[in-house]
């Protein structure tokens, strides 16, 4: 083998290696791709639009930075908000009260627009993963003008009984605080009354759904028709939405409580805007420090 | 008259407030995430809601928005270029400097084009010299002149603590600029030295056509950069190996993905561009890409208010009124057969439902209904579980007024008769014929129904814009249609395409799809499945 061969060999040796270190570099993030940049352990902030949740996400943050100072600053100034029109992702140490045991989790404040309620449906179940979540705050505006309204307590309800349906079929099911916002106003709702309105809301809900039965409508059969097809997905294989509710409950004569979940529902009142967060804080660090 | 001006990100958070009344923009957002804003440009939005009007601008992340408490006669081409200057300001300033110092400067430049744009309401001008922000130095003798004008508004600063510090700049600066080919910008300058606000302002000008000026350079460099992407095969290659893609290659290949699927050529290419202006000049995959279009697909069949039609009725059902639903559509989409579906849904349901042949025109059309109310009644007093009743309500054929007395006569009955609810049949009519829309409108206000549903159908392609568009107008400017029935879905496979065209057009939600023939073929809309079908 002359030396001409031995050089155009080594040549073509050479590029054969360079396109595949090319392709094996391009293909990395490919591999990365079934696996979502969300599915990490993570903290979810939900609630209605107007409730308070992007405050309520920056005032974590803000607590979270600070406690490395010497001297606790007193922050009370509040981030100012207006609706986002996309989830805010950022990643929060925890727990608050010790820096010594910190770990990383994902915090996101998604929005609350009904618009968006199908792609959070799909964020939680196909990219964060229901494993991976580690608590969800529902923040709730307790001013009476918000709550006294009909319509805002049936988009809650509706919500509550959606998300929930999913979420206790996990083990144990995920553990939720209802953190109660704006509780420095003069006609905020206390929280026992929240909490009552609340179960009533979803037990009208629940008995609406159990009273369907032997219904051959399309309508209301709609829920079993939607399985077949969605067998990735965590509803794909379970049970109906009238089962699950039905085995929540025990009979249909039985009123709904939160009490009843297999998650553990906290109710925390609390306000960004007077700094008394500490509740929604202990929380946090409650459930980082278990996990 | 007042008036509030933001800076905010996507993520919510409020980079800058001309005053704290910034609770008015909350509508407005919503109102942009279900799409019910004017786009007058791109990327330029205006809605007028309470009584307020909005204009907002946005460039990538940042959004700008303004409202005013009244009605005003500004042209919303200078609102335009002075929310652009806004943010054109905004982003300068903070690339350069660190948060403390620009907060002070920010609101001074701020200030200084928000008076600029509120002057033009209140001189009316001939001319409009704010066109001419963008150009370079030749605007600066007559913004001179506003500002000088406008020194009162501005002696407002003067008082800050901070003038001492800003009287330094002042120097600097005018001694940059004396240097620079504008003497004449002096002038105002020796005539009136007795006040430094003067000075502060012209300085102010200055250095906000410096940042004009230079952001326009920038902008145009990144106009120009998307142009030098990798090409040809070994792109192509790479695009399939996960690689980043020709955005514009993929851009056409899922534009005609869409119009295959029986979307709009118009609609489509909307959305397409959306999806393009959204993922920008970033390393897209095809991956990404998919899923920005699956959101977005997904985005817009999400219906933004509650479907829950059931829930509605049963709050309903203490009022003395019946709940009053109506059913509207062009010849042959399926009216009545919908019709009879949601009456056998709402009878499982325990609701009385009485049903109103409005269609006094078409032969045949009464007895139709009645047929299908003689077979609901026996299915329903077959099934045990229920007590409920179920009627038909006609008075013949006819024209004229014939349909509004039917519809006023059947509501009476169902109120006299503890009717829960009155499904009302109309005659089918071509949405391009205004002579049989014109009544649309006295039936809507003679029988004001809780909600009008229209039935549109899937086989029928393009049209359906036009149809759902001159539906929804034909109520008058008050009310419009509130959902859409899907007819005949079962029959045209995968391309669903005019659920995208309906919904888009109207920004009306879809309650149910049709897919078949007996009383039991009615669905929810399921977007998942609906938007799967779309992007396979």
């Amino acid at each position: 083998m002359d030396i001409v061969q031995k050089i155009l060999l080594t040549l073509l040796g050479g590029f054969v290696i360079i396109l595949i270190v090319f392709y094996l570099q391009n293909n990395s993030p490919k591999s990365t791709l079934n696996k979502s940049p969300y599915n990490q352990p993570t903290f979810l902030i939900l609630g209605a639009n107007n409730s308070g949740k992007t405050s309520v996400f920056y005032k974590l943050l803000d607590a979270s930075n600070n406690r490395y100072e010497d001297e606790p600053i007193t922050n009370t100034s509040i981030t100012p908000t207006v609706s986002s029109l996309e989830m805010n992702v950022k990643i929060i140490e925890l727990p608050f009260s010790n820096t010594a045991i910190t770990k990383k989790y994902q915090l996101i404040d998604y929005p609350g627009h009904r618009k968006y309620h199908q792609l959070l449906y799909k964020l939680i179940t196909n990219d964060i993963t229901l494993q991976k979540i580690r608590g969800i705050v529902y923040v709730i505006d307790t001013s009476s003008i918000s709550l006294g309204n009909s319509e805002t307590i049936e988009g809650i309800g509706k919500f509550l009984y959606e998300i929930l349906s999913f979420t206790e079929r996990m083990h144990n099911g995920i553990d939720f605080l209802f953190a109660l916002n704006k509780s420095d106003l003069f006609d905020s709702v206390p929280l026992h009354k929240v909490r009552t309105m609340l179960e009533a809301e979803l037990n009208k809900l629940i008995a609406n759904e159990l009273s369907s039965i032997n219904k051959t409508s399309g309508i209301d059969k709609q829920d079993d028709e939607n399985q077949e097809d969605e067998d990735n997905s965590i509803r794909g294989n379970q049970e109906s939405l009238r089962e699950f509710w039905l085995s929540v409950i025990g009979s249909s004569e039985n009123n709904f409580s939160f009490d009843k979940l297999e998650g553990n529902m906290d109710f925390i009142s609390g306000s960004v805007v007077k700094n008394k967060v500490e509740g929604w804080e202990n929380w946090f660090d409650e459930k980082a420090v278990n996990n | 008259m007042s008036q509030c001006l933001i800076v905010f990100r996507r993520s919510g958070k409020i980079e800058y407030q001309t005053n704290n009344k910034v609770s008015p923009f909350n509508e407005f957002i919503i109102s942009i995430v279900n799409e019910t804003h004017l786009e007058l440009d791109k990327n330029f939005y205006t809605n007028s809601l309470h009584q307020r009007r909005f204009y907002g601008y946005h460039k990538e992340d940042l959004y700008v928005a303004l409202y005013f408490d009244s009605v005003t006669t500004i042209d919303s081409e200078k609102v335009k270029s002075t929310l652009i200057g806004i943010i054109k300001t905004f982003n300068k300033l903070y690339e350069d400097n660190e948060q403390v110092q620009v907060d002070e400067k920010l609101k001074k430049l701020v200030d200084l084009q928000l008076n600029q744009l509120l002057k033009y309401k209140q001189i009316e001008p001939k001319e409009s010299p704010i066109s001419s922000v963008n150009n370079s130095g030749t605007s600066t003798p007559i913004k001179n002149r506003n500002s000088n004008k406008g020194s009162k508004k501005m002696r407002k600063w003067d008082g800050d603590t901070m003038v001492d510090n800003v009287e330094d700049k002042v120097l600097d600066y005018s001694e940059f600029r004396d240097d620079s080919a504008q003497p004449e910008d002096l002038e105002p300058l020796k005539i009136d030295d007795s006040a430094f606000i003067h000075q502060n302002d012209i300085v102010l000008v200055n250095e906000l056509n410096d940042i004009l000026n230079d952001s326009d350079n920038s902008d145009d460099e990144d106009n120009d950069e998307p142009s030098g992407k990798v090409s040809g095969f070994f792109g192509k290659l790479s695009s399939y190996l996960g690689g980043s893609i020709n955005v514009e290659e993929i851009s056409k290949k899922f534009n005609d993905q869409l119009i295959s699927k029986n979307i709009h050529p118009a609609t489509a290419k909307t959305i397409i561009e959306k999806i393009q202006n959204q993922v920008g000049n970033k390393n897209v995959t095809l991956n990404s890409y998919k899923q920005a279009l699956t959101d977005e697909l997904t985005k817009i069949l999400t219906p933004n208010v509650s479907t829950d039609l059931l829930y509605d009725i049963k709050r309903n059902t203490n009022n003395e009124r019946p709940y009053v639903i109506s059913v509207v559509g062009v010849n042959g989409v399926g009216k009545s057969t919908n019709l009879a579906k949601l009456a056998y849904w709402f009878l499982q349901n325990n609701l009385n439902v009485l049903i109103c042949a409005c269609d006094t025109f078409r032969s045949g059309a009464v007895e139709q209904l009645k047929v299908h109310v003689n077979n609901l009644k026996r299915l329903n007093s077959q099934s045990s579980t229920t007590t409920t009743k179920i009627d038909i309500f006609e008075k013949g054929y006819g024209s004229g007024d014939h349909v509004v007395q039917t519809a006023k006569g059947a509501i009476q009955l169902a109120t006299q008769e503890k009717y829960d609810i009155v499904l009302i049949d109309t005659a089918g009519r071509t949405h391009s014929n205004s002579k049989l829309m014109a009544p649309l409108k006295k039936f809507g206000d003679a029988a004001n129904p809780d909600r009008i549903i229209m039935v549109g159908e899937a086989l029928v392609g393009t049209d359906s814009v036009e149809q759902a568009i001159n539906f929804n107008n034909a109520f008058g400017n008050k009310r419009g249609l509130d959902f859409f029935i899907i007819s005949k879905v079962d029959t045209v496979g995968d391309l669903v395409g005019a659920m995208i065209n309906m919904v888009m057009a109207t920004k009306v939600p879809i309650l149910f799809v049709g897919t078949g023939q007996t009383y039991t073929d009615i669905k929810r809309l399921s977007v998942k499945r609906v938007v799967d079908m779309l992007m396979k």
